[in-house]
């Protein structure tokens, strides 16, 4: 019997995301200068996390053909990548938690992380370097290409939203938003393990640009779902800050509705708490702002976008996937853009 | 006959099917009508919209490129996103469009060079992207060919197919097998020591084909595939590589029984 798809999706999480960690560690060796780099750059990687990207990046090089060991460099590097942008990302936006722990930049302060963020990218490296002894000269070329796109787009996108809380920006629409984390979130989220799955498993044979849409919209619905969580999660097991995005004056598709559902009189207050640096934003004015966002009927927007946007990748999935045979890996793929909904 | 009245179907109040997001994870609210699927079928048709914007910038990138590019350069294989035309990463979209030639000659030494002292650090062979002739390692392969070969039931076990020679290749496929069989090979070049790597099927769990070899004898390439009688039903492909080099040279595909060839090859 099939297992029911919230099943298969931790199974197979728990299954690759081991094998993962397993050749994480090999990758995380330690040496000198042990204390202010090799010991904070494996801090992160430690701390658990549900190996998403590693997972996926596995799964469809199954899916399309290809053995596990054949995708694990790849897979170890993506996940490198992914926590040296974590160490970079919270340094940006001054967050004081990550996984349930200070940040590392709150436990060594901002230069060290810095440079830990900078080894981690360095350490992710080296994994697709060691692609060539397995994939061969011409596959590891094109996962290296896949990795310098996938890394172009993310700091495209996360500039973008940097640029809106440095310039304050207020006039923003859900389509704004959606190109934002289409380059932010989506592109090394789901679209680059996405890709270099089919592009390992199919040995180079297959039209990679078939998955975008599919990788676009279980993107989108994973991060509006993410920031909902920031909003209305569990504190424990979210693992970050509650409202910590309005701590940090992020613009959210929740910030973005409520905006353009306020009048001029709570337009300039937002205005004016988002404008001020994070330190000076008190507690009570993010309670204000989360009170704002409930009046206005944000949170239920953003649920429901999430929601569409997770069936129209569940719709997507089926022109993506159709040269794929059914397989307990095409299942899980399949199965995502439900679980990122039901994820708490 | 009878005087019962004739048994009808509820009159329904909706006037028209349902269809939307709404109830797709299990909403009992009807979904074709109600604010809900409304608010959901915009924002779904707005991602659509800003996806499609997205795809249209990297065909307009793409052709833009593929039009300054030097004779000679392979056509850029994916025209969906920006840069995806660009073998090298992400180009803004028209970023090609003015000095596309020189600026990705230039862009394209120094990356090789790099690259292949990289892997010299790291103790690879440090010729094989300058032996790629010029053309960068972002080509994608070709079309995958017709089937060429056949062996249908009945037909003596060792079959020998007809020559899929190109204009300076030759090519023998030699089929070991009693199930209905077709084969297509795709030789783009053959030198030094080339090796034929075990074919397999996109389901990773069916056994794959590892009796298989290639040699040369009298003046011809010779692909020998040996399939087990009990081999399941599939399309099963391998790479000819160059043992020394590691550069792919070609692939074999091997279609057994009336298993469809994927549709997704380019």
């Amino acid at each position: 019997m099939a297992e029911p798809s919230s099943v298969l999706v931790a199974s197979i999480l728990g299954e690759y995301g081991a094998a993962t960690r397993k050749e994480l560690e090999r990758v995380l060796e330690s040496g000198e200068p042990r204390r202010h780099l090799y010991e904070p750059a494996a801090d992160y990687p430690r701390r658990g996390g549900r190996m998403l990207r590693p997972s996926i990046c596995i799964a469809a090089t199954r899916a399309f053909g290809g053995r596990m060991d054949e995708a694990i460099h790849s897979a170890v590097s993506l996940e490198l990548m992914h926590n040296a942008f974590l160490v970079h990302d919270d340094i940006e936006d001054e967050s004081d938690l990550r996984r349930g722990e200070p940040t590392l930049h709150a436990k060594h302060g901002v230069p060290v992380a810095l440079n830990v963020g900078d080894g981690l990218l360095v350490m992710g490296l080296t994994p697709l370097v060691e692609n060539q002894r397995r994939l061969g000269p011409h596959l590891s070329m094109r996962v290296f290409e896949e990795a310098l796109r996938m890394a172009r787009e993310s700091v495209e996108g996360q500039a973008i939203e940097l640029g809106w809380r440095e310039d304050n920006a207020l006039d923003l629409v859900e389509a704004d938003y959606l190109e934002m984390i289409l380059k932010k979130t989506c592109w090394y989220t789901i679209l680059y393990p996405l890709r270099i799955g089919a592009l390992i498993g199919r040995r180079d044979r297959f039209e990679l640009d078939r998955l975008i849409r599919f990788g676009f919209f279980l993107g989108a619905a994973f991060q509006i779902q993410d920031d909902l969580l920031n909003l209305i999660g569990d504190a424990d097991r979210y693992g970050k800050e509650l409202a910590g995005d309005l701590f940090e004056g992020k613009r959210t598709l929740m910030m973005i509705h409520a905006l353009q559902q306020s009048g001029t009189a709570d337009r300039k207050i937002v205005g004016e708490v988002l404008g001020k640096p994070r330190e000076e934003r008190s507690e009570g004015e993010v309670r204000w702002l989360r009170q704002w966002m409930d009046a206005s009927g944000s949170i239920e927007y953003g649920r429901e976008f999430a929601h569409g946007l997770a069936g129209a990748a569940l719709h997507e999935f089926e022109s993506a996937f159709e040269a794929v045979p059914d397989s307990r890996d095409r299942r899980f793929l399949e199965a995502l853009p439900t679980w990122v909904l039901e994820r708490a | 006959m009878s005087h019962h009245a004739r048994i009808k179907r509820p009159h329904l109040t909706r006037t028209a099917p349902n269809r939307g997001w709404a109830g797709i994870f299990g909403s009992e609210e009807p979904a074709g009508n109600s604010p809900a699927a409304d608010r959901i079928g915009t924002g779904v048709g707005l991602g659509y919209r800003v996806i499609e914007e997205y795809i249209q910038l990297g065909q307009n990138a793409a052709q833009a490129f593929s039009a300054a590019m030097p004779q000679g350069w392979p056509t850029p294989p994916l025209g969906g996103m920006p840069g995806a035309g660009a073998p090298f990463g992400a180009a803004g979209a028209g970023g090609w469009a003015s000095d596309a030639g020189p600026m990705f000659d230039e862009f394209t030494r120094n990356w090789l060079q790099m690259w292949q002292q990289w892997l010299s650090w790291y103790g690879f062979p440090a010729n094989w992207a300058g032996a790629e002739g010029g053309n960068g390692t972002g080509a994608s392969a070709a079309e995958a060919p017709p089937f060429e070969a056949t062996h249908q039931p009945g037909a003596p076990r060792s079959h020998a197919g007809r020559e899929a020679a190109t204009s300076d290749l030759r090519v023998r496929v030699q089929l070991d097998t009693s199930q209905r069989t077709d084969c297509a090979v795709d030789l783009r070049a053959c030198s030094g020591t080339p090796a034929l790597n075990e074919l397999r099927a996109p389901d990773p769990d069916l056994p794959r084909l590892a009796d298989c070899r290639i040699d040369f004898e009298a003046g011809e390439w010779v692909i020998r595939i040996s399939i087990p009688d009990d081999q399941p039903d599939a399309v099963y492909s391998g790479v000819i590589v160059d043992e020394v080099t590691a550069l792919p040279q070609g692939t074999v595909w091997v279609r057994i029984g009336a298993a469809e060839p994927h549709t997704g090859a380019s």
